[in-house]
Parts: structure tokens; C-alpha cells; sequence
């Protein structure tokens, strides 16, 4: 299907795609889960709490596209469901 | 001379005197501090003790609390329009229902962890079953009265951790509500299956291996899955049921993968179900055998973009056995009527649709979305136990929704929506019976405008 071919490009473009949130928080040491979103949210109001965890040395975009990861995937939201998972 | 010799010796003496009362007061202040640290080193052991009785109350609150559950309430009124072929119009309008789940979650070990549903779905002030509602697939899925149906209950069983992770997931599984429905349900993927060919509670036996570390791809998998679409018994288990007809087998092979994006999937799938059943009250009869075939496609907010996009596609290929049920005084079998016909009889569908998130910060990012499917003659799948209550994907004609949520805070959002169901053959969703041309009296178009209020906290 002609829809399905279109897609597939999108997935090729999309692979070059920047660094994702989920690769900061790697680097960075952080696991996203270890914390609920309040307290992720708590984190990034606090410059010494940032500072604690290297998140202050990061450009805004980056702190952005990690808050986002991080509250995404915090111990408390809403996780992807199947079988094994 | 001897005057200076006294002079000294009275010197060095008050020397001395002088000498030793400062050693006194400098021991003196020594024993002093030490008391002032041996005091401190108490308190701080004291404080060290109090915290860690505080923090050993805590872990015991976690360790006692076996399950964590989670809150999902919708609120929704549905207003239905029909059209026959021959022009008639008739209305269902202001139907209101609510549904409760409480969803359920305990992490026994590392290597093994349960997950639970269970969800109250009625109409307002209405304690009658909704037709189907207590068969097995649709249970939870459809209003029934204020009892709770188990909606889901399984355990997920990680049989090994080497570089392929094995588990094995046993019980009521994650089967309703799969991709792409969580685009208009706004939240993330709910279950195993393409919801075009899958859409239901069932139980079964998932195998899933875990192909994440060898392929550094997220989300590789590959699944073998084995369930019953019907099994036979006796009221009486220990006697043997004369009557019987044979069970249901269904046995799947599904292969997941993302695609480097976060939130993207793809998806292929086989499916074989023998042994199918009529499910026809005091005729029920195996009719016949299929094949499921299914690929999908899914990318959350593709590019950075706010957009979400999907495309599925699937294929049944049905074959009669040539046995019929009687229904309504009629003769029925796989597809067709009566008939001992045992030819393959092949159908298709593909539904495909886009939500885009507004960046509108101050009215909370609403979204909208699109969502278009189209079955053809032959199409039959597992979607019984669906989404919504008109199963628009298993619809032989074609099925246009568009909706818009609106978000209230993190965990509430409000939906409007319209669905548009042209129905250009009969029997949509069923397996018994030959699909006909639309015609006469015959349901022609479903019209459905609603309104929800949904939380998931």
C-alpha cells in the first residue's frame, strides 16, 4: 500500500532525527522512573537541585526535552501496556 | 650574688606555679570538649536511630501495600441516527453511561509482576445488559449493570534474563483498546494487538521474546500467543459433555518493532483460528476455519511535529466447513448461508487517521484527530468486544471520525466527536451469515455525535 511506503520514509527521516530526552537522561545518569512527576516537577524548579544532578550545565532546548522525558516516564505516568512489556 | 640567686630561684618557682595552673585549665578545657563530643556523637547516633525507624516505617507502608492501583472514570452521551436503505430514519438519542475502572498493579519480584482491571460500565439509571455484554469478549466492554467485570488479570513472568529476555504472560490479557486507539483516547498504548483485527478481553498464554539488546532497537519483539475463541463444558465439569462441539483454538505470531522515534510501532501479525464457532443459542456449531493476517504502522509526534499519524491494513481468509446453524429460522454458516460450500472466502480492511496536537499553552494543548476505515465484502475480524459501542472497525462499507480533545488538566480531558458509519454490506462484525448488498430495511448509515468526560489518574 502506497500509504504504508510513505510511512516508511517518514520512519527513515525520522531515525535522523536529534537527540531524544531519553538519551540525555542517560547520559546524565537519570532514571526517570526513580521519581513521580511532582517530584520531577520539583527538580526542575530549583536550581540546586539541578545543580546536583548536572540538569544546570544543560542549554534550555535540552533541559525542555528532558523535563518532558522525565515527566513522561516518571514512576507515576501513564505507562504503554502489552503483553511482556 | 646570693641576692641574685634568690632572685631567680623565686622566679623560676612562680614560673612554674604559673605553669602548672595553665596546664590545669588547658586539661580542664580538654575534658570539657571531650564531654561536649561524646554529647554530640549521642545526639547524632539518637538522630541516625529516629531517622532510620522513620524510613523503616515507610519501606513497611510500601512492602504492605502488595497492590497499586490506578483510577480511569468516564462520563459519555451518545446520540445515535440511523438510516435504513430505503430512507427510513429513526433516532437513539441522549444515551448517557458511565464507566469505572480501577487498574491494578504489584511487582512481586524481579521477575514477575501482575496487572489487573476492573471495570464497571452501565448506562445511567438502566441495570439491563446491553446485548452481548456478558459474553466473554465483550465483558467490560459493553453497559451492563453496576457489577464489576474482570477486564484484565495476568502475570507477566520473566522466565530468563540473557541477551533475549523470555516472558511469559498468563491469564486475562492486555487485549482491548490497542494500537492506534490511544490517539483519540489520549494516552499511550493499551494493549498487545492492532486494534483493526484484535479488540476484546481474553484469556490466554503470551510468549514474548524480548529483542531490545540484541537488536538495540526499542521495542523488538516477537510474540507467540494461544487463547480459546470458545470452549466447551460441561455445567457438570466432571461428566462428560455429550453434546459437545469442538473448542476454539486461536494461535498467533506477531512481530513489534519502534522505529528509533519514541511512540512509533510496527507491527505484523498472523493469526489462525480453527474451529470457529456460530454462537447461535441452541444451535451453536464449529462453522468452519481462518487466517488473520495484519501490518500496522503508528508514530507519535512525528519529526517534532505535534503530529501523530497511523496506518493499518488486514486480511481474512475465511474457510466454511460447509456446517450451518439454525438462526431465526434460518440456515447459517461461515459467511454465507446455507450452504455446504467450503471455498476460502477473502476479505479486507485498512483504517488509517492523524491527531494533531495544537500548541495552544494556555488552553492546555487541545487536539484533534481523523480517523477513516474501509471493509470490504468478506471483512471479518475479533473486534466484538471494541472500543465503542458501533465497532466501526469491523464495518463492511467505510467509517469516518473526527473528534476534539480537550485537555483539562493532566490527568481530565473532555471529548467531542462524530462518527459516520456507511454501511455498504450486511452482517458487519459477524461471522454467521452471507453479507449482502445493503437494501430495503436494511441498516444503511450510523450516524453517533458524542461527548465524554474521561479521567485516568
Amino acid at each position: 500500500m502506497k500509504i504504508f511506503r510513505i510511512l516508511l520514509a517518514l520512519s527513515i527521516v525520522v531515525s535522523l532525527s536529534l537527540a531524544s530526552g531519553k538519551d540525555i537522561a542517560v547520559n546524565l545518569g537519570l532514571n526517570a522512573s526513580s521519581k513521580a512527576i511532582t517530584q520531577w516537577e520539583k527538580v526542575f524548579n530549583q536550581t540546586r537541585k539541578m545543580k546536583k544532578l548536572g540538569i544546570d550545565t544543560l542549554s534550555d532546548l535540552d533541559k525542555n526535552v528532558l523535563k518532558k522525558y522525565l515527566i513522561n516516564h516518571a514512576a507515576d505516568s501513564d505507562h504503554p501496556e502489552a503483553a511482556g512489556m | 650574688m646570693k641576692t641574685i640567686i634568690k632572685s631567680s630561684l623565686i622566679a623560676s618557682m612562680f614560673a612554674l606555679s604559673l605553669s602548672a595552673n595553665t596546664i590545669d585549665d588547658l586539661s580542664k578545657q580538654i575534658d570539657s570538649l571531650q564531654l561536649e563530643l561524646s554529647q554530640l556523637k549521642s545526639s547524632q547516633l539518637d538522630g541516625d536511630d529516629e531517622l532510620e525507624e522513620r524510613i523503616d516505617e515507610i519501606e513497611t507502608a510500601i512492602l504492605i501495600d502488595k497492590i497499586k492501583f490506578t483510577l480511569e472514570f468516564r462520563t459519555r452521551v451518545d446520540n445515535f441516527n440511523f438510516k435504513t436503505a430505503n430512507g427510513i430514519v429513526s433516532h437513539d438519542n441522549n444515551i448517557w453511561s458511565n464507566r469505572l475502572r480501577l487498574n491494578m498493579k504489584s511487582k512481586i519480584d524481579d521477575n514477575m509482576k501482575f496487572n489487573g482491571r476492573l471495570t464497571m460500565n452501565k448506562n445511567w439509571s438502566d441495570s439491563n445488559l446491553n446485548n452481548f455484554a456478558n459474553m466473554d469478549p465483550m465483558q467490560a466492554r459493553r453497559p451492563a449493570n453496576s457489577g464489576i467485570f474482570v477486564e484484565r488479570a495476568y502475570v507477566d513472568w520473566v522466565i530468563t534474563r540473557d541477551s533475549i529476555p523470555i516472558i511469559l504472560t498468563l491469564g486475562r490479557q492486555p487485549s482491548s483498546d490497542g494500537p492506534s486507539h490511544q490517539f483519540k483516547d489520549n494516552t499511550v498504548r493499551k494493549s498487545t494487538y492492532s486494534a483493526l483485527s484484535f479488540d476484546g478481553a481474553a484469556d490466554g498464554i503470551v510468549l514474548t521474546m524480548n529483542l531490545q539488546e540484541v537488536s538495540e532497537v526499542d521495542g523488538m519483539a516477537v510474540r507467540i500467543g494461544y487463547g480459546k475463541g470458545y470452549q466447551d463444558h460441561s455445567n457438570k465439569s466432571y461428566l462428560v459433555n455429550q453434546n459437545s462441539i469442538d473448542d476454539s483454538n486461536v494461535l498467533g505470531l506477531f512481530f513489534d518493532t519502534g522505529l528509533v522515534q519514541e511512540g512509533s510501532l510496527l507491527q505484523i501479525s498472523a493469526v489462525s483460528a480453527t474451529d470457529v464457532v456460530s454462537n447461535v443459542e441452541d444451535s451453536n456449531k464449529n462453522i468452519g476455519d481462518m487466517m488473520l493476517y495484519t501490518a500496522m504502522l503508528e508514530f507519535t509526534n512525528i519529526v517534532d511535529s505535534n503530529l501523530d499519524i497511523f496506518a493499518h491494513y488486514a486480511v481474512s481468509k475465511v474457510k466454511p466447513n460447509g456446517i450451518s446453524s439454525e438462526n431465526n429460522g434460518e440456515k447459517v454458516g461461515f459467511l454465507q448461508n446455507d450452504s455446504k460450500s467450503k471455498k476460502q472466502l477473502t476479505g479486507s480492511a485498512y483504517w488509517f487517521g492523524a491527531r494533531y496536537t495544537m500548541p495552544i499553552k494556555s488552553m492546555n494543548n487541545p487536539r484533534i484527530g481523523l480517523e477513516y476505515n474501509h471493509g470490504n465484502k468478506n471483512w471479518f475480524s475479533f473486534t466484538q468486544g471494541s472500543n465503542d459501542l458501533t465497532n466501526k472497525l469491523a464495518t463492511r462499507g467505510s467509517a469516518t471520525e473526527v473528534y476534539y480533545i480537550q485537555p483539562i488538566n493532566r490527568y481530565a480531558h473532555i471529548r467531542l466527536g462524530m462518527q459516520m458509519i456507511d454501511y455498504d454490506y450486511t452482517g458487519s462484525g459477524s461471522q454467521i451469515g452471507l453479507p449482502t448488498k445493503v437494501s430495503d430495511t436494511e441498516l444503511d448509515k450510523l450516524n453517533n455525535y458524542y461527548l465524554q468526560f474521561n479521567l485516568a489518574y
